[in-house]
């Protein structure tokens, strides 16, 4: 499915992969300017200043603090990249590491896609508007730990699909989907979708995938998950979570769901139905591209389910991991309500919607009565429009980030950073270095540097604190 | 007619990714010819910087502004009535209620007596009723000190607030 055919350029990959490429070098750019975070990052820089390689790797791995969050990869992988790569360079190396992944994850994503005609190019255009646009994707980019934990998640997901959809499975294959797998999972804890991706995905016969890797895979995992709950006890997690009642408990389980099929609720509040009944442009954008996308590939899985052709097949196996990793992103929403939570589902629900649409653009192009294609192209226009200004909401939403960190270097920088628990001698020439860097050049609310017109529609990324500004 | 219908849907269709993709080069020709458009502070003035509470702006501006008791371009619908003014930064700031501002401006040789005594005893009364109605601790304590001529029109209900 994936394999181009050799020796054969079609023109419909060249400018569907020029026009991702375009994108994704706009996205880079924009995250590459986000100054490095103190909340995060800073922090963590002064403890891996202070502490030993072996002493951080046991902490995180054997002796872990018991949280719901279990990343025993990611100080490692830090102090290494600050210690052996970054040598006075922070910013160049994490924010390297970050755009690099940006464009990992466009180049996989739209590897991924069929892209065969002028409709599909469309399609795909606009699905990748829809993983670049969705909220969930600004948090994998504004890079609270250096170099952005969720995006490294969404690049290990789209590795994944790739093999899966391959035209055969290959040794080199199963290898690579079984170490990104186990390295996904260990990462962050959200990564074991990617795992549960391969291992449903080889169950469903999709061709790059095979029962025996997989199976060896959920034995890993099992061991991983075994080990994970030894540390931490799912009661006592439960115990630790944001939410202690039941019903909260279910509510908090199905925002992420819902976060993604509709783009409500956020930061644990519904913020996005009220603020479009209100009539913010915004909010109406967010809810009708989100409602209208998640009721097309509905109507697009039921008007095809019984049609034999084998690309179908495929299609709807697809769904099908789509469908077990949303429901799956429930598990996290009790313990943490930020947009991420949901990132592999996103990943999913891009590539889903490509489907969709290039069979919604088909259908409507075939339409004979006039009045019905009215309303088809109309509706095309409607996605096309509402994912386009989303996604050019992702530059607007990172420059509202780069502004809050500016801040925290500016004026919080101490309390933030923790200063007082490290050692003068270690926190003052690191500030000293990182500090000129991360306020020049001075940054301006994004409010007050992009038209208030443009503000109105694009402003529903900062939800829930911007909307309170007037 | 298959071939209008086709350019009708491409074209409503593609409309819009296209225009983001544009926008996506002139924001990456931008940055390649060394302008950072997105990124440089801009004409915004500090009267917007501290409306919105914009810290570091506010900095920028103060530090550029030729005296920081010049005179600036002002509004505000519950004092004045939209009719615009020219105001002090010291007096914007104590509109808006911001106390990081009026301290940055202080800081920067700001004069609150030449600041507040520039406006006219109408705009004073007005700016001191909305300060007692929003319960601007700062803004009340700044205009009774410097402008005590604005209580004359304050009402006694609102005094009593």
């Amino acid at each position: 499915m994936v394999e181009p055919r050799p020796g054969v350029v079609s023109p419909h990959r060249v400018v569907f992969h020029s026009y991702a490429l375009l994108v994704a070098a706009a996205v880079a750019y924009a995250a590459y300017m986000v100054p490095l975070n103190v909340n995060d990052s800073l922090k963590h820089l002064f403890f891996v200043e202070t502490h030993d390689f072996f002493y951080i790797v046991y902490r995180d791995l054997i002796n872990a603090l018991g949280g719901a969050d279990w990343r025993p990869l990611h100080l490692p992988l830090t102090q290494l990249t600050y210690k052996y790569l970054a040598q006075g360079h922070e910013h160049l190396v994490f924010k390297g590491i970050l755009v690099a992944c940006v464009f990992l994850t466009v180049g996989l994503f739209v590897r991924v896609l069929e892209v065969k005609s002028w409709p599909d190019v469309l399609a795909a255009a606009i699905a990748l508007l829809v993983l670049l646009g969705h909220h969930s994707f600004g948090g994998a980019v504004e890079a609270v730990y250096p170099y952005g934990v969720e995006i490294v998640l969404l690049v290990c997901q789209f590795a994944v699909l790739n093999i899966l959809l391959a035209r055969e499975a290959t040794r080199a294959g199963e290898i690579a989907a079984f170490s990104i797998s186990v390295f996904a999972i260990v990462f962050k804890e959200m990564g074991g979708f990617v795992g549960a991706t391969y291992i449903l995905g080889s169950m469903l016969r999709l061709p790059g995938g095979t029962l025996r890797s997989a199976g060896a895979l959920f034995a890993a995992y099992l061991a991983v998950v075994c080990y994970r709950f030894m540390v931490s006890p799912p009661r006592e997690l439960l115990a630790k979570s944001a939410v202690h009642e039941y019903f909260d408990i279910v509510l908090s389980a199905a925002a992420p769901v819902l976060n993604i099929l509709i783009s409500d609720p956020r930061l644990g509040q519904f913020v996005t139905i009220p603020q479009a009944v209100a009539g913010k442009p915004w909010a109406i954008i967010y809810f009708t591209s989100s409602l209208l996308l998640s009721i097309l590939i509905l109507v697009w899985a039921w008007s095809t389910s019984r049609q034999a052709d084998e690309s179908y097949r495929q299609e709807h196996k697809v769904a099908v991991i789509f469908l077990v990793v949303l429901l799956g992103s429930a598990m996290f929403g009790p313990f943490s309500n930020k947009d991420y939570v949901p990132i592999v589902a996103l990943a999913m629900y891009s590539v889903v919607s490509f489907y969709a649409l290039r069979w919604f653009f088909a259908e409507a192009l075939q339409v004979k009565r006039l009045a019905v294609y009215a309303v088809l192209v109309a509706l095309a226009a409607g996605f096309s429009l509402s994912w386009s200004v989303r996604a050019a909401g992702l530059i607007y939403y990172l420059r509202q980030v780069s502004f809050a960190y500016q801040r925290e270097w500016a004026f919080g920088l101490d309390r933030l950073a923790r200063t007082h628990e490290f050692s003068p001698s270690i926190t003052q020439p690191l500030i000293a270095r990182l500090r000129p860097e991360a306020l020049s050049p001075p940054l301006n609310h994004p409010h007050l540097v992009y038209p208030r017109m443009i503000t109105h529609f694009m402003r529903g990324r900062d939800c829930p604190e911007a909307c309170q500004l007037r | 007619m298959r071939n209008r219908r086709n350019f009708t849907f491409f074209a409503l269709v593609g409309a819009a990714p296209i225009a983001l993709a544009l926008g996506a080069a002139v924001l990456l020709l931008a940055a390649m010819s060394g302008r950072h458009v997105m990124w440089q502070p801009t004409d915004a003035d500090l009267v917007s910087a501290i409306r919105h509470q914009s810290p570091v702006a506010i900095k920028v501006f103060v530090e550029a502004l030729p005296s920081v008791d010049t005179p600036i371009p002002f509004s505000h619908p519950r004092i004045l009535n939209s009719r615009r003014l020219e105001l002090a930064p010291l007096a914007i700031a104590l509109a808006y209620g911001h106390a990081y501002a009026v301290q940055v401006l202080l800081e920067a040789g700001s004069d609150p007596a030449k600041a507040l005594g520039r406006m006219s005893r109408e705009t004073a009364s007005a700016l001191l009723a909305y300060a007692i109605e929003t319960q601007n601790v700062l803004a009340i304590e700044y205009l009774t000190t410097y402008r005590a001529d604005a209580r004359t029109n304050v009402t006694p209900a609102e005094q009593a607030k």
